[in-house]
């Protein structure tokens, strides 16, 4: 047990919330890691970028790039993501390729999901939450600009960025939509694949949002995590039988990740856990200080910036009979 | 906050696509072959609230499909991308491309063409007009037509201009005269902050 008064000091030092402290000692095994992890938040993650194969070959815009002092380097576990190791004379999201839709401005790790979600050019592909389209256009990019998807934000100022990097990107497979994603079930129409990219307290973009450390309370966490199940439990009713959903968020916070599948899963008897296979990140937790969660849960990957040089970030594959 | 424009899809209409073919040729001598060849991807967008406006767009043939059956999607945002607005004036209809619409008929012309050095790039981007220093060459547009994509160094289009002074006076115009007025261009996928 780990006492009040080194939490104390450490929160001071590291300029967190204490109650966020006290948690990482829970997530974490020992005070070495959580040390680990903080100095990674501090450190920040490297920029990435998608090169969106609609447009471009990845041979080609890295030749481009590299006139422009821009240097690319692969990150073996995406398909399509490239690190930005050096951009020195110019902003990357300024650069005439930039704007010829080229590629997308994206974090390594927010680049998992779609490729889990591994969609095909038959398939119906909802995603949930999608503005402002990182990831609709990487699913988009992975169907071959083929097939549908339905891309749902419930803000219609979000939308608009969305639709602007749909245009962008010459994307023509995705039709968007203002709702509500919890009523999504209410349009009974029933997809393939759903990826939930759920709106979340954002505790993992603390190497990009260093204000993310005093900005949230545990209550917006348990706020979150309602909300992020009733999303949950609207795309379990939106899928057709043998389905796929890809449940992400960019929090750490186990009561907005592996809880919120705990408790859609002992609604739906139905769901099952599918093991992502990925060489990269940590299993999910099946317990957290007094919270257990179901067992298949070690399926799900966890990564975190000390560990996988990521934003801190949560992935479920799963998969309804 | 505003409110986004909500629209109802529809397969794209005779009147439409003959608006636009009518104005790819006039423009940019573009075949009508061309646009027939994708009549199959192509839709129609009709705002909710303004029928005498449609917005003309490009979308896979599987979500055109799917559309047309799935009537639980109503009042949508947008569908693929978007090619064109047309407003159905009492006179003439009034069609204003879009950005990627710009993209895809700049692919299909061989006239209306203005390709620019890197300066001629870099001060276009950022919605300038273009001076004769930053023009390498013209192809001229279809007689009558001024409009001329902006092509940069890569042959690739970045936006669409309109030629202020007659083709046959470039050669003589000065260093620092505009050559071609900024109609639209990619630099406002910044400028807008997305």
């Amino acid at each position: 047990m780990i006492s009040d008064e080194i939490i104390k000091k450490i929160a001071k030092k590291y300029r967190y919330h204490q109650y966020m402290i006290r948690r990482y000692f829970d997530l974490f095994s020992t005070k070495e890691e959580v040390l680990d992890f903080l100095n990674a938040n501090e450190k920040g993650v490297p920029k990435a970028i998608r090169i969106n194969t609609l447009k471009i070959d990845e041979e080609n815009i890295i030749k481009r790039l590299e006139k422009r002092k821009i240097k690319l380097e692969k990150i073996n576990w995406t398909k399509y993501g490239y690190y930005v190791v050096e951009s020195e004379n110019v902003p990357i999201g300024a650069t005439p390729e930039y704007l010829l839709g080229y590629y997308f401005i994206q974090t390594a790790a927010s680049m998992i999901p779609p490729e889990v979600l591994n969609p095909n050019k038959d398939d119906l592909v909802i995603d949930m939450c999608a503005a402002p389209g990182a990831k609709t256009t990487q699913i988009a990019q992975l169907m071959g600009n083929k097939g549908k998807i339905i891309a749902i934000d419930s803000s219609s100022e979000r939308i608009k960025a969305l639709i602007a990097n749909i245009q962008r990107l010459g994307v023509k497979n995705v039709v968007t939509f203002v709702m509500d994603s919890s009523k999504l079930f209410t349009l009974n129409i029933k997809a393939d694949k759903i990826l939930l990219d759920a709106p979340c307290t954002g505790e993992g973009l603390i190497p990009i949002e260093p204000k993310r450390k005093k900005s949230r309370s545990i209550r917006d966490i348990l706020i979150m995590s309602r909300i992020q199940t009733q999303l949950l439990e609207s795309a379990v009713r939106s899928l057709k039988k043998g389905g796929t959903i890809v449940y992400s968020t960019c929090s750490v916070a186990p009561e907005e990740n592996e809880l919120v599948i705990t408790r859609v899963m002992k609604k739906f008897e139905n769901i099952h856990l599918e093991k992502i296979n990925l060489n990269v990140g940590s299993p999910g937790i099946i317990k957290f200080g007094n919270l257990k969660f179901n067992t298949e849960l070690n399926k799900a990957r966890r990564l975190y910036p000390h560990n996988d040089g990521t934003i801190g970030f949560f992935i479920a594959k799963l998969k309804v009979e | 906050m505003s409110k986004r424009e909500t629209f109802i899809v529809k397969a794209v209409s005779n009147v439409t696509l003959e608006k636009f073919i009518n104005f790819a040729i006039k423009h940019f001598a573009i075949s009508p072959k061309q646009l027939i060849r994708i009549k199959e991807e192509l839709i129609e967008l009709i705002p909710v609230t303004n029928k005498k406006k449609v917005i003309l767009g490009i979308t896979s043939q599987e979500l055109k499909q799917f559309l047309a059956n799935e009537k639980k999607l109503r009042k949508i945002s947008s569908a693929g991308f978007t090619l064109a607005t047309i407003e159905f004036t009492q006179t003439t209809p009034k069609i204003n491309l879009s950005l990627a619409g710009i993209l895809f008929l700049s692919k299909l012309s061989v006239k209306a063409k203005v390709f620019v050095n890197t300066f001629g790039e870099q001060v276009f981007l950022y919605g300038k007009d273009l001076f004769k220093k930053s023009i390498d060459k013209i192809i001229k547009p279809p007689k009558g037509s001024k409009l001329v994509f902006i092509f940069n160094s890569y042959g690739e289009c970045i936006g669409l201009g309109k030629l202020v002074k007659p083709v046959s006076l470039f050669k003589k115009a000065n260093a620092n005269e505009i050559i071609v007025k900024n109609l639209k261009d990619l630099g406002i996928y910044l400028r807008q902050g997305y």
